[in-house]
């Protein structure tokens, strides 16, 4: 099976924000893919990106580091970062690695940030 | 969750070399039947699907199976990036354990690496850590000839 097919990733423009949907699996194959939808240039003067990490269902570390490096990103450019809960398995990688207290967790991708 | 519970980590860092210098497993051979699995970097979805339908069929709880296969994934992964780019995974079962062991061409200089927490910096390297965390047991056997990862996870009592 290709990496595009155990993932994908849809990137979508509302108002002020940019939604980045992950559906699949994200690994080493095909964490390149989702480096490339961050670093895209729609996302250089929105407020906010949020991760939706709803339709993920296996994440790992290459996937988690590339979740950070969006997150030391939008830092630098002082835009706004969340993500939504992913899958038991993602949630359980977030909490053993103490990354997902460092993360802003919303409870959609639907909620508006305060 | 197992995190942080009861995983013990064993390290050793003497495998012994024969004359032509082949690396000589120093972890004990399992007894019984072991299943080998030779892998590269394009097969580390198989692989993860593999070990989830052994462990299901070994009659493991979902948590712990989906640690399991995180845990092989992630040794798995390192050995694609650092161990030659290919390795062979062994399964085998004990009367109350479920042992996944990676072997590969790659060197663990550091022999603590999957019991020291990474830093939260995105180039931190989690992977061993992350075993070390969700197994039951972590055995480490490496040296510049190649690493053997042996993970331990218990089946839930009967």
């Amino acid at each position: 099976m290709g990496a595009q097919e155990q993932l994908r990733i849809d990137s979508r423009r509302e108002a002020d924000r940019v939604v980045i949907s992950l559906d699949g699996e994200l690994d080493m194959a095909n964490a390149p893919l989702l480096q490339r939808a961050i670093e895209a240039p729609d996302l250089k003067d929105t407020k906010t990106v949020v991760l939706d990490l709803q339709g993920l269902t296996f994440l790992d570390s290459t996937g988690l580091r590339i979740i950070l490096s969006a997150r030391e990103q939008c830092w630098r450019r002082g835009q706004e970062f969340a993500v939504t809960p992913g899958s038991q398995q993602v949630q359980r990688l977030l909490s053993v690695t103490g990354v997902g207290e460092h993360l802003r967790t919303l409870a959609s991708a639907d909620e508006v940030l305060a | 969750m197992a995190a942080g519970s009861a995983y013990t980590l064993r390290h050793r860092h003497c495998p012994a070399e024969s004359a032509e210098g082949a690396l000589i497993e120093a972890l004990p051979r399992p007894r019984g039947d072991v299943w080998e699995i030779p892998f590269a970097g394009e097969d580390l979805f198989e692989l993860r699907q593999l070990v989830s339908s052994w462990a299901t069929k070994e009659a493991m709880g979902d948590e712990a199976n989906e640690e399991l296969v995180l845990a092989v994934h992630e040794v798995a992964t390192n050995s694609v990036r650092h161990g030659g780019g290919v390795g062979m995974l062994r399964l085998w079962r004990t009367a109350d354990t479920l042992v996944c062991e990676i072997q590969d061409a790659g060197y663990i200089s550091d022999p603590l690496r999957a019991r020291r927490p990474p830093g939260n910096e995105a180039s931190a390297s989690r992977g061993l850590w992350i075993a070390g965390q969700i197994c039951d047991l972590v055995e480490i056997c490496s040296s510049p000839r190649g690493s053997q990862v042996r993970m331990h996870k218990r089946l839930a009592p009967a």
